[in-house]
Order: structure tokens, then sequence, then C-alpha cells
């Protein structure tokens, strides 16, 4: 009995076909065949023959999954074993927060308020509900509820935020540390990088800790010699050497110093908190005890890149719901969709969540680095353009 | 006008009454703060190279840049002699315009010139292009799935890397962007 083979015709002198896997010396082909078509081969006696021109679909040689997920880059690494590492990374992740006594949960993907931050795009779904861009509402709720620490590692989805280092669907490692504040956070942070580098036996290129502590500030100082930010856009700009026009806003300035000048640098010389943010930009960390100008919120910064934003979270009910209709009002001037209040994470509040330490942190960027790679879609199954 | 998030690589745009490609664009977003686009751009006809910072909500004006089929004819010098097919129409181009695809250039490949204020400013050639080997070491049997290669010299003198299988006198299919090959092609 003789076997049929499925090979792509490589190589006519000599003749050579393959199926992706083994390669094949064959007998015969004819004239009008040439490299690159498919054919059907028989196998007797261990010699293949020509058997007909045949095409088993439209398949492409390798296939364009093979060669996406098998095809080694310059290091000699393929995105196959990149998706094995990951897997290495999330199970690292869960033992390091269960085994200092957290449990995981999961909150739901689809939510009735995505939130009102300022500049953030959720994903509508049917029936107004939104695709979650963070689950810090929920898990608030939790604590509320009584969980104690709790971590999370889910789907965020963020509209239009595509790139080297974004993608509209990422992956974020979240956690609460009931009792913490923001240093304790801190040093959470570099023990569970510390853990994942032991673990995966894989530092890349993440510096291991200690990591420096820089605040706002200084930040400015040292990279863009602005000694204060609270300055007018075209002040600003100046100082920072930014020849652009300036924009109307001290928000949009503040942030182009910081994202043109302050971030490229923050961690030149290995991974950096950057603490003391602006009140303006508290978000949901509450204001410093001893300085009501800056807020207990910091940022996780290696290889140029933010990879966690952490705060000492606010536990008032008041200010978190004058904040949040402010930023309502905010979306509404700017003319961006009007997102419902998460009234019940406000109530929570109210009824009244423990003192607490939270952080997001983006948990493909730390897969990136710890590989050692520069673009988040060779840590990804699929990026938003492959589907 | 295009908006921040229209600028991707490649788009031709107007800054200070120059044209300029996007080589890179790279989307930034400080924690719940505006969006950004960092961009590295290049003067279409200086050749150089900068970093420029769109604003979520900030315009760009678009370049209208017209892109032509034209045959490359010969070298002169530095410059290199285009004709258009159908108005026989001649134009040069600097030699490094093209950059690394020059040594896959051989007579009378059509390539797409690009025409800013009808000054010709640019010049992509084709993806593929298939040449001749004039030296390499001669074929020997191999095990394709193993990626062995050997150096190959083309007819424009331009060296590639290819499977052990391939002789003296074949022809073959070059990607000019990364200067690889690709496969044999009977000729």
């Amino acid at each position: 009995m003789s076997e049929y083979i499925y090979a792509r015709v490589v190589s006519i002198a000599p003749m050579f076909a393959s199926d992706g896997k083994k390669t094949y010396e064959v007998v015969e082909l004819p004239d009008d065949i040439s490299e690159g078509d498919w054919c059907k081969f028989t196998k007797n006696d261990g010699i293949i023959r020509y058997h007909e021109k045949d095409t088993p679909s439209d398949t492409p040689f390798p296939g364009r999954e093979w060669r996406k997920f098998q095809t080694p880059g310059t290091d000699g690494r393929t995105r196959m074993d990149a998706l094995k590492f990951r897997s290495e990374v999330l199970s690292g992740t869960r033992k390091f927060f269960t085994d200092s006594g957290y449990f995981e949960v999961e909150t739901p993907l689809v939510v009735s308020s995505p939130g009102v931050e300022t500049h953030l795009n959720a994903v509508n779904v049917s029936g107004n509900k939104f695709l979650s861009p963070s689950p810090e509402f929920q898990m608030k709720r939790l604590l509320a509820g009584g969980s104690g620490s709790i971590f999370q590692i889910t789907k965020c989805f963020r509209q239009d935020e595509t790139g080297k280092h974004h993608n509209p669907e990422f992956t974020m490692i979240e956690w609460y540390h009931v009792g913490a504040d923001a240093e304790t956070l801190r040093c959470d942070v570099e023990d569970l990088v510390d853990f994942l580098i032991e673990y995966t036996g894989n530092p890349g290129k993440i510096k291991k800790p200690p990591y420096k502590r820089m605040t706002m500030k200084e930040a400015f100082l040292e990279y863009a010699s602005v000694d204060d930010y609270n300055r007018s856009p075209k002040e600003l700009f100046k100082m920072a050497g930014i020849n652009s026009s300036p924009p109307e806003k001290w928000e949009d300035a503040f942030f182009q110093v910081f994202v043109e000048k302050v971030e490229p640098h923050l961690s030149d010389n290995g991974p950096c908190f950057l603490t003391h943010w602006p009140k303006e930009f508290a978000s949901l960390s509450r204001l410093d005890e001893n300085d009501s100008e800056v807020a207990e919120r910091f940022e996780f910064f290696s290889n140029g890149l933010e990879i966690a934003n952490g705060f000492h979270e606010l536990t008032d009910y008041k200010i978190q719901t004058s904040r949040s209709l402010g930023e309502l009002e905010e979306r509404k001037i700017s003319g961006k969709p009007l997102y419902p209040l998460d009234n019940l994470f406000l109530e929570s509040l109210k009824e009244g969540m423990p003192d607490t330490a939270g952080i997001a942190l983006g948990m493909d960027r730390l897969v990136m680095l710890l590989w050692g790679t520069d673009d988040i879609s060779n840590v990804l199954s699929f990026n938003a353009d492959e589907l | 006008m295009a908006q921040m998030s229209d600028l991707k690589k490649n788009l031709k745009i107007i800054i200070d009454g120059d044209p300029y490609t996007v080589v890179e664009a790279n989307f930034v977003k400080p924690g719940k703060g505006t969006a950004f686009t960092k961009c590295r751009i290049k003067n279409l006809i200086t050749g150089s190279v900068l970093e420029r910072t769109w604003r979520s909500g900030e315009s760009v004006e678009l370049a209208s840049t017209e892109v032509r089929r034209m045959q490359y004819l010969y070298q002169d010098g530095s410059h290199l002699v285009f004709m258009d097919n159908q108005t026989y129409e001649q134009i040069l181009l600097e030699e490094d315009v093209i950059g690394d695809g020059v040594k896959f250039l051989i007579d009378n490949l059509e390539c797409e010139i690009l025409f800013f204020n009808d000054k010709p400013v640019g010049c992509e050639i084709p993806t593929f292009v298939e040449l001749e080997i004039t030296t390499c070491e001669p074929g020997v049997k191999g095990d394709t799935a193993q990626g062995a290669t050997k150096p190959a010299t083309l007819s424009t003198g331009a060296v590639v890397n290819v499977p052990l299988f391939v002789n003296e006198g074949d022809w073959l299919k070059i990607d000019t962007r990364t200067g690889q090959y690709v496969e044999r092609v009977k000729k």
C-alpha cells in the first residue's frame, strides 16, 4: 500500500519538497511544476514519487501562522517561545500573590460605567454597556465588602490606543494591599519584579531592584530644567526648550513637557518610581497629608516606559464624588461622550472602604521587558492588527 | 488636514513648507492624561530626520504628493536617470534618495517616483526584483529546512545569502526591503 504526502516543491534541481516539518527528496517532476507548487506525492518503499499537482488549500508555505510563530527573530527566539515565557510570568505572578496572602478575584469585563476620566475612550458594547477599561471600581467594591488584600489578572479595553507599546485590549495585573501606604506598595512592586526575575530566570531588559524614587518636581527640574511646573503653558515650553506652539490648557502643556522631556529619561539609569504627582492629577489617590499640593500617586517606569500606576487610595466619598463630577464636566467641555457615573462604586466608599494602597501594572509591558524585546506585539498571541 | 490619530508610518505631511514622511509614529499616553503621537519624520528633500510630538486634537497639514511609474535607464555619476514611458520625459534623481535599494536596480526596472511640487524627491523600487547570480559556490544537496546558506553575487554586484542548492546562472527573487533571498525563479 502506498501512502500520499502533500508537500510543496522547494527545489527543482535537486528535487526536494517539504510539508513544513519534513523535507523529502523526490523523484520525477513534470516540467510544468515549479518551486512553490503544492503537489501530492506517493510514498512507496521509501521512494517519493510525484503523483499530481494538488493544493490542499490556499495555504502559503510554510503557513502564515507557522511563519509568524516559528520564525526565529535576530535573537534566535520565536514568538511561540515568547508566549510560553508569558505563561511562566502569569503563573509566577499568581504564585507571588497567593504566597503573600492575597486571593485572586475576577470582576466583570462588561460594565455599566467605564469611569469618567477625561482622556479615556471606552469601547461601547450593545445595550449601554462598556468593555471595562480598568477593574478598579469593582475591586474597590469588593474591598468595601470585606475582601481583604486582593489581586486580579484581567483584560482591559481602551479605544484608539494602538502602537508599539499599546494595544486596545491589554492585560493588567491589579492589586490592592489593605493597610499599606504608597511606599509599602512601591516595595511590593520591587518584590514582584525581583520574584519574577528569579522565577523565570530571565531578567531580559529590566534591572533587579532596588529602584530609585524621584518626585515629579525633582524630575521636571532634572530633565526639563523646569524649577516649578506651576507656570503658564508658554513659559513651560520655553523653559523646557520645546519649539512647537504651546496648548491653551496647563494640563496639556504639563503632559507635553512630561512626554517629550521627562519620561524618555526617567529610567536612563534603571527603573524609577515617579512620586508626588500634582494634585490636578490625583485621580483616585488621596492628597499628601503634609503637602496638599501633591497627591499620593506614583508611576513605575522602566526602559522609558510607564509600567504601573499606584495610589494610596482615596476613600473619602465626598471628595471622590466631586472629582468625578469635575471630570464629567471636563468631558462635556471637550465634547467627549458622557459616560454614566458609577454610583455603586461611590456608594461603596460611603459605606466604608478600608485604608488601602492599590496599583495597576501593565502585564504585557512587563513581559516584554522581562523577555527583552521592545515591541508589545512580540509577546501577544495576536495584536489588534492581526485579527 | 489630518488629525493626530491619523499620523502613521509613511504619511506625507508638510511642516514649514517642506514635505516630510513619517518614519516612525509612536502613540504615547501618560496615565490619565492627554494622548500624544511622538513621531520621527524625514524631510523628503534634505533627508534630515527630526522628532516632533503632536497632541490629541492638533491637526497636521497633508502634503499633496504625486507618484509616477518610471523606468530606470542608467547611472550618470551620482545621479540615476529615469524615464516616463508615456511622455518619454526623463528625470535625474540623486543616488542616495534610493538608499540601500540602489544595489538591486537593473536597467528598465519600473520604479515609483515621488513628486512634490513637480520635483522628484523620492523613489520606491519594487518590493521584489529578479536577478541573476553571477558568482557563487556550486550547488550542493542540502536539507532546506535547516536553513544553511552561502553568499552569492548578483548581476548588479549585490551580495545576498542563498540556500546551498542554488547555482551560478540561477535567477533569484529578492526582497528589496530586506535584501534577502526569497526563492529561485525560472527564466
